[in-house]
């Protein structure tokens, strides 16, 4: 392999990461700037996408309605979170909501143990598993696919959340809670509404990227973990996550390319240690008033 | 003597069948223990401004918060056109007619103008919302110009004046029955605070919203104010038309300097 055959096969892997992480990383920010829940279940519904979708199909179902399934029911289990778990809570403080969520992913995960087993699952490749020659490098038709998915999701997000009355009063609740509610707009709602988000968007990513990664019950927490990178490192905006996530899939894809594949996840780790401390561990909620 | 009694009577009757947009009968709200309201009843009829008197810690701006919502009294009963609100969340209360401006005004800071005037409208039927857009969008305009003029702006770079209009503007653009605003008089230049006064009393006259509002400057509210509450400590201690209020040496001495 020449250098520069090389050098787009490892952008390819560190794009098609990124915008991944990206779409994690949303997941992560939605959820937090309008709940402050530091939503640490996000990982399990990539996790539980993918399981899912792989259960669903090895039990006979097409894999058009195993992956509607699949969607639904991570929706289902995320807004069942919300709804059982994060709003009873009499006194919450972000502290609780976090081992909360730490809790049900556990527990989320615990399950998926028990029912399918720890072995590594894969689903078949939407468009077969040819190659795509390029620059020297391959690619398949999956890894376009979620790339393409991927930039179709932010892009369907920033144009719902910019452009639509629905989602200015979405951005409106996580500036001012009291304002919002004024408006009338009902937290309540639009809380549960952002945990089904999170747990579509998150079983979307999970789907598509399963035949590429393999899935299994382990997989939810270090996936996860990268989003929160992105979204910390890019401030929690949407454009700073997206430009932080693919900055962090590039760093990987390049790093585990020329140095070591065995630091790839050390890296996207040491970004959010390193941020977390040039922050001092300042999430926007606790900055504001 | 007869005479007297007969226009007494005739009065009285009057009063009864006028029919009142907002009453409030003997509410009772708590700050977790401390009592901020007790036992406050008024009454605000269609095209009226009723404006709520008193010092810091009467309990205005509580009284704003349980009319609108964001606090739930303890006892006593809020009606809005016969229908009892009490108790309601605020995203209710403001589907029901009553749009408030809040102490601190509450803006969406990084969002534009534009959008948080756009989100004044987010409590209205789907159906109703473009049209009541472009419709109030030139009303409110035809008060605040300058907003016409920041509309995309971002919020907080309004100054305090401008944001004051903006909170305005956004109640208005729910096409309130009633508009329940908290020292609208708050960080305005004197010059500035007589045209919000008679920019209210327009917006009651002639677009028949009425209003409840709450004022620490008694001589701009006196202005306009139809009927007028004082708050003490959580309690009416005073009320009664302008004039009568006025005339009031308790009120000469507490809020108009002798």
């Amino acid at each position: 392999m020449t250098l520069l055959s090389e050098t787009v096969q490892y952008a390819i892997s560190g794009i098609t990461a990124g915008s991944i992480y990206a779409v994690i990383g949303i997941c992560w920010s939605v959820v937090y700037l309008i709940t402050k829940v530091l939503n640490f279940t996000t990982g399990e519904f990539v996790m539980l996408g993918g399981m899912l979708t792989w259960a669903f199909h090895t039990m006979g179902f097409g894999l058009p309605s195993s992956v509607l399934f699949a969607v639904a029911c991570t929706i289902a289990i995320s807004m069942l979170l919300e709804r059982l778990v994060i709003r009873p809570i009499r006194f919450p403080t972000e502290m609780t909501y976090m081992m909360l969520t730490i809790a049900s992913a556990s527990v989320i995960k615990g399950l998926v143990l028990l029912q399918w087993g720890s072995e590594s699952r894969r689903i078949e490749p939407f468009f077969g598993s040819g190659v795509i020659h390029f620059f020297g490098a391959g690619v398949t038709p999956q890894v376009l696919c979620v790339v393409a998915i991927m930039t179709l999701i932010t892009l369907g997000l920033h144009l719902f959340l910019n452009h639509t009355l629905f989602g200015t009063a979405l951005r409106a609740s996580a500036i001012n809670q009291t304002g919002a509610k004024l408006m009338g707009i009902d937290i309540g709602r639009f809380r549960l509404f952002c945990f089904g988000l999170a747990g579509g968007l998150g079983a979307v990513t999970g789907i598509v990227t399963a035949p590429i990664t393999f899935t299994g019950y382990e997989i939810g927490l270090l996936t996860g973990l990268k989003g929160l990178v992105a979204a910390i490192a890019g401030g929690w905006s949407m454009t700073g996550t997206v430009a932080a996530a693919l900055a962090l899939g590039l760093l990987e894809g390049f790093g585990a390319g020329f140095v070591s594949s065995g630091l790839k996840d050390v890296l996207a780790l040491i970004v959010m240690i390193l941020f977390l401390i040039l922050q001092t561990i300042s999430f926007p909620g606790l900055r504001r008033r | 003597m007869a005479g007297l009694c007969n226009a007494d009577v005739h009065r009285a009757s009057a009063e009864s069948s006028r029919e009142i947009r907002l009453r409030i009968d003997g509410i009772s709200t708590f700050y977790g223990e401390a009592q901020a309201l007790k036992d406050v009843s008024l009454r605000v009829h269609p095209r009226e401004i009723v404006a709520i008197l008193g010092s810091n810690g009467a309990g205005k701006s509580t009284l704003l918060k349980t009319v609108a919502g964001l606090l739930s009294p303890q006892k006593g009963k809020i009606v809005l056109d016969g229908e009892p609100i009490e108790g309601r969340p605020a995203h209710e209360v403001i589907r029901k007619g009553i749009a408030c401006v809040p102490e601190g005004r509450e803006l969406f800071g990084s969002l534009t103008v534009r959008e948080n005037l756009e989100l004044g409208t987010y409590s209205l039927p789907k159906s109703m919302r473009k049209k009541v857009q472009s419709e109030r969008l030139e009303m409110i305009f035809s008060l605040f110009a300058v907003l016409k003029r920041r509309l995309k702006q971002k919020a907080e770079t309004l100054s305090g004046g401008e944001q004051q209009m903006l909170a305005m503007g956004r109640a208005l653009m729910a096409d309130p029955k009633l508009l329940a605003t908290d020292e609208p008089s708050l960080g305005l230049a004197p010059m500035l605070v007589a045209e919000m006064m008679s920019t209210l009393r327009h917006i009651c006259d002639e677009w028949g919203v009425s209003l409840l509002l709450v004022e620490q400057n008694a001589r701009a509210a006196l202005k306009i104010a139809d009927y007028v509450y004082v708050l003490e400590r959580g309690k009416v201690v005073l009320e009664g038309t302008r004039e009568e209020v006025i005339a009031s040496p308790t009120i000469q001495a507490a809020y108009m300097g002798g």
